[in-house]
């Protein structure tokens, strides 16, 4: 009778489409190992709470896909069951349920898992080395306090692109340590590291995959990120920054190394580096 | 009014028409004008991510086709066609009214639209280029003139032609709640709305509470370009080596300000696509949909907690920690009645008797997209996997799903569905078929694949993926765009036929699907005026199938026909 009747057989075709849609999805995230490497203690956190909802939502995911495979394959059985109004009870166990279950996947997920890796993540611990970052279209700046434990003062004046970039004031004493490193960034392994972030111009987003943690860096404001990186990265084979805050076009090529460094080749770095004061 | 032949003349009949329908269509050929625009700029740069080596674009040219696909999407082509272009053709059907509150309101406001969309085109050629700071505007980039590609003017243009898109919505939105809260026809409850109608109203409400802070955010960022003000720059910047004579402002305020719309503008055009498919999944599925009022009142509960969620897109922006975990409590909150929308989604479907008819097949599609936009929406609501997520590609793939995927079914359901209320006809079926497959298929491979390349943490806005870390999930953009190509070529079916079934496709009756709601008590297309003579006096539910002693019948809304 009606045009659109003739299409049975692509409600059948539209149920293995829907029922194949949740298998490929779970399909995928078996294919490979997507996540990078974890660089960071902190990494296992960030991915134990990625995985916790990937197998809840997972699930979620693939039973409400499976459902509606389901009923649309049921409803294209000519005289199969008729309509009828789900009683009281039905709509009320259909709406408690899913809300319930979602706010306790959800808030386990974010409360339980989460909310420890955001906290250790934003919160100084004694002893954890401070490292500035500063970025600037289109770099990353490492600065190190050097043997005084002092930062120098900054004084815009003094910016000089090729031989100043964090503009330091050469008249501030507790400056002639610091050590600034351009483009790299040296962390010792198994230690806290409290990485104090800023930016001279735009919003930019300082963001090591391999750490999983990322963080803006804005104009005219200091933010904090914490993470311990886990163990020296290999010769030849540093860990990537990749800018992540729009910081207009040549965004994709603000980039940086990261080189971890066990705690004695990390002393020894630290004695070598050249200092501002140089 | 009465249902006459209406004013004469090529101005009055057309351009400066205040017939909703009229109005709602011109909206529709807006958004189809503009999605050339739009999705010529995708194809454009997912050929530069896909070839690296064939240099197709410059860096510059990237982050404007980057910033101005997503501004021109959203704004000028999801809601043009679904809100503006739907809700103002099926509003006033659906309550039962001879017209919007408003007449005059419905082509000022579109022609304001046109300007908006006109500028942000206009745009692409003046001095520095269009904006190129990404279609969320952060300063300091978008507050900068002399920050890069874009700043300039397009930047300038780019909050101008906001502006026009803002004081359009404005109006659409002013005229959709006056005429749902007092233009409904005698018996028509509110409790008695198509959903459809429940969507487009609750979405007005939450469009009217949360524009006028982008609106401020639009002004002082104006400002700030233009007359040396320092809402957004704080001091001691220095940009080029330069240092800038700004002092005081906050950048993160802005992204508070626009955020405190953009987030409930999602729900803006998600709500009425979940509406559009709740009557047809009821039209085509001839029954009742699962739980109208739990449905009202999870729409409601969106529309609240909604307002209060903005701070998840925010969660490694500088903001206090302690906010973050309060926004990924109440972000995490809003999947309650998310969960309880879909549920009734699925659950209408429970014992139906479907009619495989292109808007039906879209309406399901809508439903899995709904699902899968949901689960993604759950890593990124939570605050610490939101630390390896944020600005990687499984935010691209997830706000594409919601609001690419999901409301573009919505939209194509609707006009298939209500394509005879716009010209009397229907739409060709087959061509629909045609159009479904490659269009959901492919929109489904793409962003669902954006989520899995986003897990490998790969940057969004990247002109260019070249760290090692990034090697493994870019390998997969060639597959990606070809995906995206064919999607995307697959609207060319959906043009075509939109065209020629406005001219030349079959005649509808007034209600060739046999559904229930007011507007299919009417002529195709209605005449002046919707109703000759008297209007529909509502006497029921909107969903009046299953009828009869065998389950199939169905009874109008207004008792006035039906089987």
């Amino acid at each position: 009778m009606r045009r659109g009747e003739r299409g049975a057989a692509g409600g059948l075709v539209l149920a293995l489409f829907l029922a194949a849609i949740a298998v490929a999805v779970v399909a995928l995230w078996f294919w490979r190992g997507w996540l990078p490497p974890q660089a960071s203690e902190q990494a296992r956190g960030v991915d134990r709470v990625i995985s916790y909802i990937a197998a809840a939502a997972g699930l979620i995911l693939v039973g409400g896909h499976f459902v509606l495979a389901r009923f649309v394959l049921a409803s294209r059985r000519e005289g199969g069951p008729a309509y009828r109004p789900a009683g009281r009870r039905a709509e009320l166990l259909l709406s408690v349920i899913p809300v319930a279950v979602m706010v306790a996947v959800t808030e386990v997920g974010t409360m339980v898992l989460g909310a420890p890796v955001w906290k250790d993540v934003h919160t100084r611990q004694p002893g954890d080395l401070e490292v500035e970052i500063t970025g600037m279209q289109y770099e990353w700046l490492a600065r190190y306090p050097g043997g005084d434990g002092q930062w120098g003062r900054r004084d815009i004046e003094e910016f000089d692109g090729a031989i100043n970039p964090l503009a330091l004031d050469p008249r501030d004493r507790a400056g002639k340590d610091d050590i600034v490193s351009r483009g790299v960034i040296v962390l010792p392994a198994g230690r806290g590291v409290w990485f104090s972030i800023r930016s001279w111009d735009v919003l930019h987003g300082f963001n090591v995959p391999a750490f999983r943690l990322k963080q803006d860096a804005v104009p005219g404001m200091v933010t904090h990120l914490r993470l311990v990186p886990s163990a020296p990265t290999p010769p030849g084979a540093p860990l990537e920054v990749a800018c992540a805050e729009l910081c207009s076009s040549g965004h994709y090529r603000m980039k940086a190394k990261v080189i971890v460094l066990s705690p004695e080749d990390y002393a020894k770095w630290l004695e070598t580096a050249p200092r501002f004061g140089d | 009014m009465s249902a006459d032949a209406g004013p004469r003349g090529f101005l009055r009949r057309f351009v400066f028409c205040s017939d909703h329908k009229a109005i709602g269509v011109q909206y529709l050929v807006l958004a189809m004008a503009m999605s050339v625009v739009g999705v010529g700029l995708s194809f454009w740069f997912r050929a530069q991510l896909a070839w690296p080596g064939a240099q197709i674009m410059t860096p510059e040219q990237y982050v404007m086709a980057v910033t101005m696909h997503g501004t021109i999407m959203i704004f000028f082509v999801v809601s043009a066609a679904l809100w503006s272009g739907l809700g103002s053709l099926v509003v006033p059907l659906q309550v039962g009214a001879r017209g919007m509150a408003f007449p005059v309101l419905g082509p000022v406001g579109f022609w304001t639209n046109v300007a908006g969309a006109a500028v942000m085109v206009a745009s692409f050629f003046v001095e520095g280029g269009a904006s190129a700071g990404g279609w969320t505007a952060y300063p300091p980039l978008s507050a900068l003139r002399n920050s890069g590609a874009g700043a300039l003017w397009g930047t300038t243009l780019w909050i101008l032609g906001m502006a026009l898109f803002i004081v359009s919505f404005t109006m659409g939105a002013l005229n959709v709640v006056a005429t749902v809260l007092n233009g409904r026809t005698r018996g028509l409850t509110l409790m008695r709305l198509p959903l459809a109608t429940w969507t487009w109203l609750v979405s007005a409400v939450l469009g009217l509470f949360s524009f006028p802070a982008l609106t401020a955010a639009a002004i002082l960022l104006l400002l700030d370009r233009h007359a040396g003000t320092s809402f957004f720059l704080p001091s001691g910047l220095l940009v080029s080596g330069r240092p800038m004579p700004n002092a005081g402002g906050a950048p993160l305020l802005f992204q508070h300000l626009f955020w405190f719309l953009g987030h409930p503008e999602v729900y803006v055009l998600v709500l009425p696509a979940v509406g559009i498919a709740f009557d047809v999944l009821a039209a085509f599925g001839r029954r009742p949909v699962h739980g109208y009022r739990t449905t009202v009142w999870a729409l409601l509960a969106i529309a609240l907690l909604g307002m209060l969620v903005w701070g998840h897109h925010m969660f490694v922006s500088g903001m206090n920690p302690f906010l973050g975990t309060a926004f990924s409590v109440t972000t995490l909150l809003i999947t309650a009645p998310f969960a309880l929308l879909g549920v009734n989604l699925l659950a209408s479907l429970w014992r139906s008797r479907i009619r495989f008819s292109t808007p039906m097949m879209f309406a399901l599609a809508l439903i899995s997209a709904v699902g899968a936009g949901g689960v993604g929406g759950l890593f990124l609501a939570t605050s610490a996997a939101n630390l390896h997520l944020h600005d990687t590609y499984f935010v691209v793939g997830h706000f594409h799903l919601m609001i690419g995927v999901v409301t573009l079914m919505g939209t194509f359901a609707g006009v298939y569905y209500w394509f005879p209320k716009m010209f009397g006809r229907t739409m060709n079926e087959t061509l629909g078929r045609i159009h479904f497959w490659p269009t959901v298929s492919g929109a489904f491979a793409v962003f669902v694949l954006h989520h899995f390349q986003g897990l490998g943490g790969l940057t969004r806005r990247y002109y260019e993926h070249t760290q090692d870390v990034f090697q493994g999930p870019a390998s997969l953009h060639p597959a990606v765009t070809l995906l995206a190509y064919v999607a995307g070529a697959a609207q060319l079916v959906f043009l075509v036929n939109f065209a020629w079934s406005a001219f030349a496709g079959p005649k509808a009756g007034g209600n060739p699907w046999e559904a229930t709601t007011l507007e299919w008590t009417t002529a195709s297309p209605p005449g002046r005026g919707n109703w000759e003579g008297e209007l529909p006096e509502v006497v029921g539910e909107p969903y009046g199938y299953a009828e009869g002693p065998d389950g199939t019948g169905f009874r109008m809304q207004n008792a006035e026909g039906g089987r």
